[in-house]
């Protein structure tokens, strides 16, 4: 749609045009006017902007704080940023958790960062941080003395209330308000940090009622390494080193996503067979974390033969890795202008050899798990997803399309040379465990095809271009989406001219997956959750960050 | 046919004619008690070994292959190391209870393991109600493994002894009903005897229809009773972590490994015994020269030719099926295998009072 | 010997087989003190509450049955070593017991009571 502005002027709303040159409409607006505009974006007809992509928090410095929301709308195709402004020491701004689900995670993280309040949200607790930790840290002025921070050696009290902030309506104060999240008498179970079904370090705060679930809490924040805040005070090649340990089975195209918003900031054209390589890259990655996906699914539900044919598949791509980038799990292998080296000599070889060898073994899989009438009753009709809730969930990739939401970037905004090839958006309707299953055992069948056109057309030439070891950004801020393994990944960059970026925030794959848990497994059995929980298939360090 | 009779009457005869009466009896109680704490250890360890190889080879792996030969002394080098593991002192647990648990795991599965006729004249137990305590002692299992859930004060522990009890208590009907089956056909509870009786036949011959369906469904529910996979949700790794054992350590897990491994080789031979003739050759009415031949082969490479051949069906089971969950568990039991199971003792019943079994 | 006699050296012996593998393990084993070691395990988060509290046994209904049907086939067991000289009297006898116990499970399964809920 075009000027935005106008048409909200119109409905009444009084707001105005930011950063003109910027490609996507951006729109600042007062917190207190941010309810009702939020419903009118929500709601009105034109407009349908029902999926909040991303939330920014920004230290703005002098000028207060900030939080950016990237909403876009599935049935339009059309986004718009909007900016909300706060002041630093009262910073408030009204929840949108109610309009968009997504929001209820994202305004958590950006409290724990910037100590926004987000009034009305019905669960202010910190997200990633322990609830004692003293200071905000990606606010500009944070003080990271360790004094003030000393590495605890007990074991963090949680809480069974969550705090809730609301407006006074007469006297426009702050008042605090409290949920209870377990009651007293409640058979409360942890599952995780430490177990190994939550593939990796997430805590589940399960309540019980005999073997039934009744309300799941996720803590977050375990192996939180506060990657946004190192990337402030790296240089841009520096921060591409971390990228690969956001979601590490998606290294490659985390990877991709910076290194593309870098470029794209700096109006840098890439080699053709650097963007091949990407490519190609990019589905190996996706087959190689679908294999692991096949695997770990199994083996939560306890199946611990077919674990080991996925590893033992994985292993061969693994291989190719290592023969091109050195690495196998974290490559290191994009860089700003194309690529760290060219493919190995044997490369292209191996790989065609590879894409005729799987397909070979994938009808060994189904026989020993798919078709399984234990695995269809467990997996059937658990944990239903509906179309309208995965996007209120803000969720992504192959999940949400296992509900029949088109969400592949590479069809809805192809990237890279994905508009030169064929394949299919593979979409299932069910919207359950599996049918997520299935989407990506369908999805690594479409990777093979992306592959071999991939190989075939394959230019020669080089494989990167010279860059400047100094590299600046233009003032500005920069958005890049891909289609990562398990979803819609994103970078957004702001930059002030400097070497080192002004803030990095990374759209997280996992961190709408794990929001949605309670509301798959409730009612459930603790063994269900276990799978809702695989079928999603969350990378732990993802989430975290 | 070698019968193991003589070598137990010629050490009786050795000892009474060197040692007072007394003394003697108590040396034998001694040797008796020795033989079945070896055997149970080693097979045990045979166990655990046939159980590692075997998921490996479906696994396309090699399994244990450092220690000794083709890693046959794996196991023998894991249960040192289990040795000199920390026996951990958990605070706030039902110190009572928690010691006693192993205890009658293991006093329940050392019982029902000398109930088995090895061979010939080797056995130790041989009640006339032999398949009636059978039953008996292995439901005594099952108190061992509430008593370690509950006693354990930790909700895992508490999930899976409760998973564990409905489990057990389910699918001892159908070991119960399956057993009877077999029993209407012999005749008999004692356990020598129903071997002797499949002298002419093994019974899953003689019995055709209903001893075959009674065969599997002893399979199915055995495994259930060993908390095998798939039905291995009282310890489902990915949901309980370790279930009942979450809270023992070393040896005292240890047990509960053991127990497991044996219990599984229990119901394997028992399966032998009841359905497959023990350690009984195969001997088929009429063919004279035939079941001469067979007589040829010991009667312990028969028994435990078969139990091994009933060993790696259950873990066939094992590595290919992902776990039920428990509703699937309980319904399978109630809805299938029980009715099933009532039909069929019918069945069974008719065929022997008209006499159309073999 | 005895039936009842090797009963009571079987049931030594297992007591020996625990008592001995705990007693070698304890005796060869090292003993470091950590006072978290102690702490009931709950995937490394201290126990919220106990957990000897109410615990909704959705498995009591099954208890009950398996008490019918268990205590049934303990009175099977007889008649089934004697059915074989009892022939189709033997048959007759005991299907009137079978057809209540199977009206049992009709009616649980009727009402809903194999639902695992």
């Amino acid at each position: 749609m075009n000027n935005l502005a106008a048409y909200l002027q119109n409905g009444g709303f009084a707001c105005e045009t930011l950063d003109p040159t910027q490609h996507v409409e951006t729109l600042g607006v007062k917190p207190d006017l941010w309810p009702a505009l939020a419903a009118f974006l929500k709601t009105d007809a034109a407009l349908d902007f029902d999926f909040l992509s991303y939330m920014v928090g920004l230290d703005e410095g002098e000028k207060g704080l900030s939080v950016l929301y990237r909403l876009y709308s599935y049935r339009h195709g059309h986004t718009l940023i909007i900016k909300v402004d706060t002041d630093r020491d009262a910073a408030e701004i009204p929840t949108v958790s109610h309009l968009w689900k997504s929001a209820l995670l994202e305004e958590r993280e950006i409290f724990d960062f910037f100590g926004i309040r987000f009034l009305d949200h019905p669960d202010m607790r910190r997200l990633y941080l322990r609830g004692d930790w003293n200071g905000y840290p990606l606010r500009k002025d944070y003080n990271a003395d360790p004094d003030l921070n000393p590495v605890p050696t007990t074991a963090e009290k949680l809480s069974d209330t969550q705090p809730v902030f609301h407006t006074d309506r007469q006297t426009g104060a702050t008042t605090t308000d409290e949920h209870r999240l377990f009651e007293e008498e409640e058979y409360v179970v942890n599952i995780g940090p430490q177990h190994p079904a939550t593939h990796g370090v997430l805590h589940f705060q399960v309540s019980l009622e005999g073997e039934l679930v009744r309300k799941v809490d996720v803590h977050c924040g375990y192996i939180h390494r506060g990657i946004e805040k190192m990337c402030e005070s790296l240089t841009y090649p520096q921060t591409l080193a971390l990228t690969d340990r956001l979601d590490y089975l998606s290294a490659h195209q985390n990877r991709h996503a910076l290194c593309a918003c870098i470029e794209e900031a700096l109006g840098l054209e890439i080699p053709l067979r650097a963007q091949y390589i990407r490519a190609i890259m990019d589905e190996l990655s996706r087959i190689q974390s679908h294999l692991l996906f096949y695997s770990t699914f199994c083996m939560d539900m306890g199946g611990l033969t077919p674990f080991f044919y996925g590893f033992r598949d994985r292993e061969k791509i693994l291989n190719l890795f290592e023969d091109t980038t050195g690495g196998r799990l974290i490559q290191n292998y994009n860089m700003i202008g194309g690529v760290a080296a060219d493919l190995h000599p044997d490369f292209l070889r191996k790989t065609a050899e590879f894409i005729r060898y799987l397909p070979t073994v994938l009808p060994e899989y189904h026989n020993v798990f798919t078709d399984n009438i234990i695995v269809r009753q467990r997996t059937k009709n658990i944990g239903l997803l509906t179309k309208e809730e995965a996007v209120s969930y803000g969720i992504t990739g192959p999940s949400a399309r296992a509900s029949g939401l088109s969400c592949d970037l590479r069809k809805l905004q192809p990237y890279g040379v994905y508009d030169r090839l064929q394949f299919n958006e593979v979409l299932y309707q069910h919207g359950d465990c599996y049918d997520r299953y299935c989407v990506r055992m369908d999805e690594i069948h479409e990777s093979l095809r992306l592959l071999d056109q991939l190989l075939t057309q394959i230019p020669d030439g080089d494989y990167a271009l010279k860059t400047k070891p100094l590299i600046k950004l233009p003032e500005g801020r920069y958005f890049k989406l891909v289609e990562a393994a398990r979803g819609m990944f994103g970078v957004f960059i702001e930059s002030r001219g400097d070497k080192y970026p002004y803030r990095v925030k990374f759209r997280s794959t996992g961190l709408p997956l794990v929001g949605a848990v309670d509301h798959l497994a409730s009612g459930h059995k603790i063994a269900d959750l276990i799978v809702v929980g695989a079928s999603l298939d969350y990378v732990v360090p993802d989430i975290d960050r | 046919m070698f019968d193991f009779a003589s070598v137990t009457g010629w050490i009786d005869g050795f000892l009474r004619s060197h040692l007072s009466s007394a003394l003697s009896f108590f040396i034998e109680c001694v040797l008796i008690g020795l033989t079945i704490l070896v055997a149970y250890a080693v097979i045990a360890l045979i166990m655990i070994l046939a159980e590692r190889k075997v998921c490996a080879a479906f696994q396309c792996r090699r399994g244990p292959n450092r220690v000794g030969p083709w890693g046959l002394f794996q196991t023998v080098a894991d249960m040192v190391k289990i040795l000199t593991k920390e026996i951990m002192e958990i605070n706030h647990v039902d110190r009572f209870l928690y010691n006693l648990a192993p205890f009658v795991v293991i006093i329940a599965s050392v019982l029902a393991f000398s109930c088995i006729p090895f061979a010939k004249g080797l056995q130790v137990l041989d009640f006339n109600v032999g398949v009636f305590f059978m039953m008996a002692v292995s439901s005594i299992g099952i108190v061992g493994i509430l008593l370690a859930g509950w006693s354990s004060n930790n909700k895992f522990s508490m999930i899976g002894a409760m998973r564990s009890g409905a489990q057990m208590i389910s699918y001892e009907l159908s070991i119960g009903l399956s057993l009877l089956t077999i029993v209407v056909l012999s005749g008999t509870m004692q356990l020598s005897e129903i071997v002797e009786a499949q002298n002419d036949l093994w019974f899953i011959f003689k019995g055709h229809i209903p001893a075959f369906i009674a065969f599997v469904v002893y399979l199915v529910a055995g495994t259930a009773e060993t908390n095998r996979g798939p039905f291995d949700l009282p310890e489902a790794e990915s949901e309980l972590t370790a279930g009942y054992h979450t809270e023992y350590s070393g040896m005292h897990f240890g047990f509960y490994y053991v127990a497991e491994f044996v219990n599984a080789f229990i119901v394997a031979s028992l399966a032998t015994t009841l359905f497959l003739g023990g350690w009984m050759p195969l001997h088929i009415p009429g063919w004279d020269g035939f079941n001469a031949a067979m007589d040829y082969i010991p009667s312990i490479l028969w028994f435990f030719g078969k139990t091994a051949l009933m060993i790696f069906i259950l873990m066939w089971f094992k590595w290919t099926f992902p776990r039920l969950r428990v509703d699937q568990l309980l319904t399978l039991e109630w809805r299938y295998l029980l009715p099933l199971n009532l039909c069929n003792l019918l069945v069974m019943v008719a065929v022997v009072a008209c006499g159309w079994h073999f | 010997m005895l039936n009842l006699t090797l009963f009571v050296v079987v049931i030594l012996t297992a007591i020996a087989l625990v008592a001995a593998g705990w007693g070698i393990g304890a005796w060869i084993s090292p003993r470091t003190y950590n006072p978290q070691k102690g702490e009931a395990y709950e995937c490394g988060i201290p126990t919220r509450g106990r957990s000897w509290m109410q615990f909704k046994a959705g498995y009591y209904l099954f208890a009950i049955l398996f008490l019918m049907f268990d205590v049934e086939t303990v009175f099977l067991f007889p008649w089934a070593v004697v059915v074989r000289d009892m022939g189709i009297n033997g048959l007759l006898s005991v299907l009137f017991f079978l057809v209540i116990l199977v009206l049992g499970l009709a009616y649980a399964w009727r009402k809903g009571a194999l639902e695992w809920k």
